[in-house]
């Protein structure tokens, strides 16, 4: 048996029972507690330097904005307008988001600024509603007039109902009177209802005339032999 | 330790200042915001940009005037009502309203309202509106272009009237909202507002004739007057009973109470009328309701008319309708085209007479036993109480009873007649 074993077997008792010196566990400890107190610090650095980015960012974006936002306000309120873009700009404005200005003056007698920025609908312009108007109406009168024309009168010729037709000659005049009246004292509400009264009285007629019509038609007839062809008329109106 | 609590009272401070920052730089943006708006209603034109309140004064302008007097009043787009008084003057009232601090008199504001009342004894004129006495309106107008609304405002027509100035911040392209203009201290339109209305009242002696001239307006005669001469054009007339009227209405509509006399022309217009003695009417393509009547003489084209009662109808009548609840005396009418129905034949009736075609007539004779029909009307279908005996294709004549009280004189081709 060499020395070392032979050590080993004389220390045996006092190898086994081996503890660890006083205070190990606590100096390990406080070692520990070190480590984790320096993490946790290192947290809240990197949160603190991301708020402060984040509010410099937001700070920032406002900034800007609010650099834009009077210069849009001040060339609206204060009735400066810039000066109209060429004609060649205005594809390339909408492409932007700015929408083109319409053709026509604005109130105070100037050129409409080339454009601004769209935040909210912009108003329909009252001679935009009486164009409107006009267009639907007019479509209406159109498809009412066409039908007319293409309805057959088994008795009578289109003389029998000529009062209809001067009559919706008569109407023209009288929209262009309304027309006139609105020329020389300003579109009011007064003047628009009339204008469309007087579409809805145009249509009252047509809508008369093809009833008188039909009824002609029915009361014909009803009583026609099949076998006889009647004559056909139209109506020129 | 301590460099911890620095570090979160750091954090916790530039917390609260970016807080603040952001707060203030909200709020900033919301006046820009709200300082668009109001400058959106600026532009718009029709709200105060001050907020301050319209204050509202009378103003008045009166002659003397006879009650046997004839008034005119002139009107356009205004609202009129008309009063009688037994005060021996014609009067005009309404109310202004402004804001600011009002340095007019109440001539001067009755200038800027172009309302006045002139004339000499015994015919007065009252102004309300752009419309003078006389001025008398062409309706065969002539073509103006089509682009009515983007056309340079040209110099103005030629007339003897003054046509008003556009208010401020109005321009023909802008359309006007319903509601009472408001003007500013220095009597500018300012603008309109939807609650308060403007009503101008003419108080008018009682036995006073009344000369009514309107376009695009409404006239309310709300007394019992002697005597009415109205033409309408575009608007509507509200009345109560008179001893005459003469009225012209086109695209308007009319209602009166009692009328001893009335002569009536009618263009697209509406008419409604209580009791009437006399009317005379012409009328295209208009809608006509009447109560009781007595004597009428009517040339009709295209209209629709329905009574209560009538005593006599006689004229002329094409296309449309007519349909009587009770007959009373006779009825006389021709014309082509023009569906009429009878609900009530009154034993009294001595007579109905019809010349027309394509027509519905509906003439119920349950009531009467002494009766005699003619009829004459090929292609009609026909439908009697009574055997038509010896009808041909196109005419029959049948007594009922003695026959003697009652006859209809029917001639009509191509109608359906029902006598059920």
């Amino acid at each position: 048996m060499d020395k070392l074993k032979e050590y080993l077997l004389g220390h045996k008792a006092g190898l086994d029972v081996d503890s660890p010196a006083d205070g190990a566990w606590e100096q390990i400890e406080s070692k520990m507690s070190l480590e984790r107190r320096g993490s946790a610090s290192w947290r809240i650095r990197y949160a603190v330097a991301a708020s402060l980015i984040v509010l410099s960012g937001a700070g920032l974006w406002l900034v800007i904005r609010k650099d834009k936002a009077p210069a849009d306000t001040a060339k609206q309120g204060s009735g400066i307008n810039r000066a109209p873009a060429p004609r060649g700009d205005s594809g390339k404005a909408a492409v932007n988001g700015v929408a083109s200005a319409p053709p026509g003056q604005n109130r105070d007698g100037g050129p409409k600024p080339a454009g601004h920025k769209t935040r909210h609908e912009k108003p329909m312009e009252p001679s935009d509603a009486v164009g409107m108007i006009d267009k639907s109406y007019a479509s209406l009168i159109d498809f009412q007039l066409k039908k007319l024309r293409a309805t057959p009168l088994y008795a009578e010729n289109g003389s029998y109902f000529s009062f209809y037709v001067e009559q919706f000659k008569q109407m023209d005049q009288d929209e262009q009177a309304v027309r006139n009246d609105i020329k020389r004292y300003g579109l009011t509400n007064e003047f628009l209802e009339q204008l469309i009264n007087v579409y809805q009285q145009k249509l009252n007629v047509l809508k008369n005339l093809e009833t008188e019509i039909n009824k002609m038609n029915n009361k014909v007839r009803e009583k026609q032999s099949p076998r006889v062809q009647p004559e056909l008329h139209y109506l020129d109106i | 330790m301590i460099r911890n609590t620095f570090i979160r009272k750091a954090c916790l401070f530039s917390f609260v200042v970016g807080g603040f920052v952001t707060a203030g730089r909200l709020h900033a943006q919301g006046e820009t915001h709200k300082g668009l708006a109001i400058e959106k209603d600026r532009t718009a034109g029709y709200k105060a940009s001050t907020g301050s309140e319209a204050k509202l004064i009378e103003v008045t302008d009166e002659l003397p005037c006879d009650p046997g007097s004839t008034v005119y009043i002139g009107d356009i787009i205004r609202r009129v009502t008309v009063l009688t008084t037994h005060e021996n003057k014609v009067r005009l009232v309404t109310t202004v309203a402004y804001e600011g601090t009002c340095r007019y008199s109440n001539e001067q504001w009755l200038d800027i309202l172009e309302l006045k009342v002139s004339g000499r004894p015994g015919h007065l004129h009252v102004k309300c509106g752009n419309m003078e006495p006389g001025e008398e309106h062409n309706f065969n107008f002539q073509l103006a272009p089509n682009n009515l609304f983007f056309s340079p405002p040209g110099p103005p027509a030629p007339s003897r009237h003054r046509t008003p100035d556009l208010p401020q911040r109005k321009s023909l392209n802008d359309l006007t909202p319903n509601g009472t203009v408001v003007f500013d201290a220095s009597g500018k339109w300012l603008y309109k507002k939807g609650n308060i209305r403007r009503n101008i009242y003419v108080y008018v002696p009682i036995g006073t004739k009344l000369d009514i001239e309107s376009r695009y307006a409404e006239v309310i005669v709300d007394s019992n007057v002697r005597e009415v001469n109205a033409r309408i054009m575009n608007g509507n007339l509200t009345m109560r009973d008179a001893d005459k009227l003469v009225l012209t209405n086109s695209y308007g509509s009319v209602y009166v109470g009692n009328i001893v006399d009335a002569r009536v022309d009618l263009i697209h217009g509406w008419f409604h009328a209580k009791n009437m003695s006399i009317l005379d009417i012409n009328s295209k393509v208009s809608t006509v309701e009447l109560g009781a009547q007595g004597k009428v003489k009517m040339i009709s084209n295209d209209d629709q008319y329905e009574m209560e009662s009538a005593e006599m109808i006689s004229g002329g009548k094409n296309y449309g309708s007519l349909r009587v609840i009770t007959l009373k005396n006779s009825l006389d009418l021709s014309g082509v085209s023009a569906d009429i129905k009878v609900h009530n034949i009154d034993p009294d009736v001595s007579l109905v007479k019809i010349d027309g075609q394509y027509a519905d007539l509906r003439l119920p004779v349950d009531n009467l036993k002494d009766y005699t029909v003619y009829f004459e009307g090929r292609g009609s279908n026909l439908y009697t109480p009574f055997d038509r005996g010896h009808a041909t294709d196109s005419s029959f004549k049948v007594t009922v009873g003695t026959g003697k009280k009652n006859s209809f004189w029917l001639k009509c081709s191509n109608c359906t007649l029902d006598m059920k």
